[in-house]
C-alpha cells in the first residue's frame, strides 16, 4: 500500500489551461477549460471511446486526444468499481503530525494493492477531531491511467475519483445557493454511484454505492431481451417501453441506503435534507428521477456543470446537448485543477 | 469548498510547458550545430575573399612595383642632390665679400702715413659648439679650431653627458704687416687698430682687432721714427649651413 500525504502532492504553478479526461465505463468524457482575467471559458468538449482501466486488465496504450483537446496539462478522473470512499473522523489531528498517514491507514484498513490518498475537510474542532477525506484506489489502475500519458503534453497533474471530482463541479455550480443548507447529491457512474450528504456546505457523509447506468442497461436487456440500443432507447422520457418497474425493482436496495443515510445524517446533524441534485448518465433517465423523488420524498434537481462557464464557439458539440450532466466530473476535475493553489 | 484528493504522488508529475526539454534539448543541440556550421562557413568565405583580395593587391603591385621603385630612385637622386645644394648653399653662406672689407680697410689706410708690406687674408673652419646649459657653464670652453674642438670637446663632457653636434663654420682672419712713418708713426698705428675696430663697415664684422707688434724699423737708419707693426684682425665665424 503506498500513502502520502496530501501536502505532498502536485504543488506546482497552476496551469492557464487543462484538459480534463474523465475515464468512464461507459465512455471518456473530456473537456478543456481556460482560466484567464475575463473567467472559466469551456474551449471543448467531447465524449469518446472508452479506455478500460481494471486491475487485472492489459495495459492500455498511448491516449490519441483529438487536436482540439491538446494542451500541456491532464486532469484525470477514474471511476474504479474496487474504489473506496469515506469520510472518517480522526481524533488527535495536528497537521504537523508525522505519523498522521499512518494512523489514516489504521482506520481505513486498505489492502496492499491500494493507493490512499487524502484530504482534511474540517480540523480544529472539539479536542481537535479532524474530519477527513480519504479515497483510496488500486495501485494497478493508476498505473494504467498513468500509461496512457507516458510522455509529451498533455502530462498528468492530477488523478482523482471522479465522484468527488463531480462534487468539485458541484461546489462551483448550484453547491455555491446552497452553502447554507443540508442536501444530498448523487453523481452516477457506470456500475457505481456516488453518494454525497452536505450540510452548510461540507460533506459530512460520502458513499459508493453499486448502482449505475450500465447496470440498468444490462438489466435491462437482460429482463427484456432487448439489444443494447433499443434498452438504451427505452430510458429516454416517453419511450413506447414502460420500464419504471424494472428500474424500480433495480434501484430498491440503493434507495433504502440513500434513505438509511439520510436519516442518519439528519439525525447525527441535527438537519435537515432539503433536495437532491443528480449528475451522470442516470440524471437523464427519466424514471430514475421519478424512483428517487419517489423514495426520499425530496424535490430532485438535475445540474447543468456547465451553467457557470462561458463557452466558446463551437466548444459544445450538438450531438452532446442535453448531456452536460454526465461532464460534471470532468469539468470538475478541471475546475479542480486550475483553482488549485 | 475544494474537495479536490490528487491521487497522483510528486514523483508522477512531469513539467509540461510549452516545449518538452527533449524538444529544448534538441533545439540547442541543433541550433549550437547550426553556429559551428556557419562559422566555419564564414571562415571559408573569408579566405576566399581574402584570397581574392590578395591577387587583386599582388596584381596592383605588379604594375606599381617599378612605378614605385624609380621614384624611390629618384627620390634617392633628388635627396642626394638636395644635400650637395645645401652643403653648396652652406659654403656660399660662409664666404665673405672681402671686397667691401679690403676697400674700406684701404680708406682707413689712406688718411695715414703707413704703408702696408703684406695683407694676408686666411680662412680656417671650426665647429661652433652651442651655448653651453647652465650646468655645464663652468665647463664651457671658447671655440677653437676644428682638431681643437674635436679633442677638447670629448674631454669637457661629462661621460654620461649626451654628444651635442656642433655647427662647422668658416672664421676669417686678415693679417697685416706694415710701416709707419713719421713723428707720430706710434701714433698711427695705434689710431689705424682704433679705427679698424671702430669703423661702421667693419665693427659688425671683426671680432677682435689685435696689434700682434709694433717695433722700430731698422732697415732705415736715417728714419729713427719709423716703425714696422703687425695687426690681426679676426672676424666673426660664419656658419657654414
Amino acid at each position: 500500500m503506498t500513502l502520502f500525504r496530501k501536502n505532498r502532492t502536485a504543488a506546482r504553478r497552476v496551469p492557464a489551461e487543462v484538459v480534463a479526461l474523465d475515464l468512464g465505463a461507459m465512455g471518456l468524457k473530456a473537456v478543456r477549460l481556460r482560466k484567464d482575467k475575463d473567467g472559466l471559458t469551456l474551449l471543448a468538449a467531447d465524449l469518446l471511446p472508452a479506455v478500460k482501466i481494471a486491475a487485472e486488465a492489459a495495459a492500455p496504450g498511448r491516449l490519441d486526444l483529438p487536436r482540439k483537446m491538446f494542451t500541456n496539462y491532464a486532469a484525470l478522473t477514474l471511476s474504479s468499481e474496487k474504489n473506496m470512499v469515506r469520510l472518517i473522523t480522526l481524533p488527535g489531528y495536528s497537521e504537523q503530525d508525522q505519523n498522521l498517514a499512518e494512523k489514516i491507514q489504521d482506520i481505513v484498513k486498505l489492502e496492499d494493492s491500494q493507493r490512499l490518498a487524502y484530504l482534511p475537510i474540517k480540523t480544529g474542532g472539539a479536542k481537535h477531531d479532524a474530519r477527513i477525506l480519504t479515497v483510496a484506489v488500486p495501485e494497478a489502475e493508476i498505473q494504467q491511467v498513468l500509461a496512457l500519458l507516458p510522455a509529451g503534453p498533455p502530462a498528468p497533474l492530477s488523478l482523482e475519483f471522479s465522484g468527488l471530482a463531480a462534487l468539485t463541479a458541484f461546489f462551483h455550480g448550484p453547491g455555491r445557493q446552497a452553502a447554507e443548507e443540508a442536501v444530498c447529491f448523487i453523481d452516477s457512474g457506470a456500475r457505481t454511484t456516488f453518494v454525497a450528504f452536505l450540510n452548510r456546505g461540507e460533506p459530512v457523509l460520502v458513499r459508493t454505492l453499486e448502482l449505475g447506468g450500465e447496470t440498468l442497461v444490462e438489466h435491462l436487456q437482460a429482463q427484456w431481451s432487448l439489444d443494447r440500443a433499443t434498452a438504451l432507447g427505452a430510458l429516454e422520457k416517453g419511450a413506447t417501453i414502460d420500464i419504471s418497474q424494472s428500474v424500480h425493482e433495480l434501484a430498491a436496495p440503493f434507495l433504502r441506503q440513500v434513505s438509511i443515510s439520510r436519516d442518519f445524517v439528519e439525525r447525527q446533524e441535527n438537519c435537515r435534507i432539503t433536495r437532491v441534485y443528480l449528475s451522470g448518465g442516470m440524471s437523464m433517465v427519466w424514471h430514475w428521477h421519478n424512483e428517487l423523488k419517489a423514495a426520499i420524498g425530496l424535490e430532485v434537481q438535475p445540474w447543468n456543470p456547465c451553467e457557470d462557464l462561458k463557452l466558446a464557439p463551437g466548444a459544445w458539440p450538438a450531438a452532446l446537448k442535453g448531456q452536460e450532466a454526465r461532464f460534471a466530473a470532468a469539468v470538475g476535475a478541471a475546475l479542480g485543477a486550475l483553482d488549485a493553489s | 469548498m475544494n474537495v479536490r484528493v490528487n491521487l497522483l504522488q510528486e514523483a508522477e508529475l512531469r513539467h509540461q510547458g510549452i516545449v518538452s526539454y527533449r524538444f529544448v534539448f534538441t533545439l540547442s543541440a541543433s541550433a549550437a550545430a547550426l553556429a559551428v556550421v556557419l562559422l566555419l562557413g564564414w571562415g571559408v568565405l573569408r579566405y576566399y575573399s581574402r584570397g581574392q583580395e590578395l591577387k587583386t593587391a599582388k596584381k596592383t603591385w605588379t604594375e606599381t612595383e617599378p612605378r614605385y621603385l624609380k621614384c624611390l630612385a629618384l627620390q634617392e637622386a633628388h635627396d642626394r642632390q638636395q644635400a650637395l645644394a645645401d652643403e653648396l648653399k652652406g659654403w656660399q653662406n660662409s664666404r665673405l665679400a672681402l671686397s667691401a672689407v679690403l676697400a674700406e680697410i684701404q680708406r682707413l689706410v689712406a688718411l695715414r702715413s703707413i704703408q702696408f708690406i703684406r695683407l694676408s687674408v686666411s680662412s680656417q673652419i671650426e665647429v661652433i659648439m652651442p651655448p653651453p646649459s647652465p650646468a655645464r657653464k663652468t665647463e664651457a670652453r671658447p671655440a677653437g679650431a676644428k682638431g681643437d674642438a674635436e679633442e677638447l670637446a670629448p674631454a669637457a663632457a661629462p661621460a654620461a653627458a649626451p654628444v651635442v653636434p656642433g655647427t662647422p663654420a668658416r672664421r676669417y682672419r686678415i693679417m697685416i704687416d706694415g710701416r709707419a712713418s713719421g713723428e707720430q708713426a706710434y701714433q698711427e698705428v695705434v689710431d689705424l687698430g682704433n679705427d679698424l675696430r671702430t669703423a661702421p663697415a667693419l665693427a659688425a664684422l671683426f671680432e677682435s682687432v689685435r696689434l700682434q707688434g709694433l717695433r722700430q724699423a731698422m732697415d732705415v737708419k736715417d728714419r729713427p721714427d719709423e716703425r714696422l707693426f703687425s695687426i690681426e684682425c679676426v672676424l666673426f665665424p660664419r656658419k657654414i649651413e
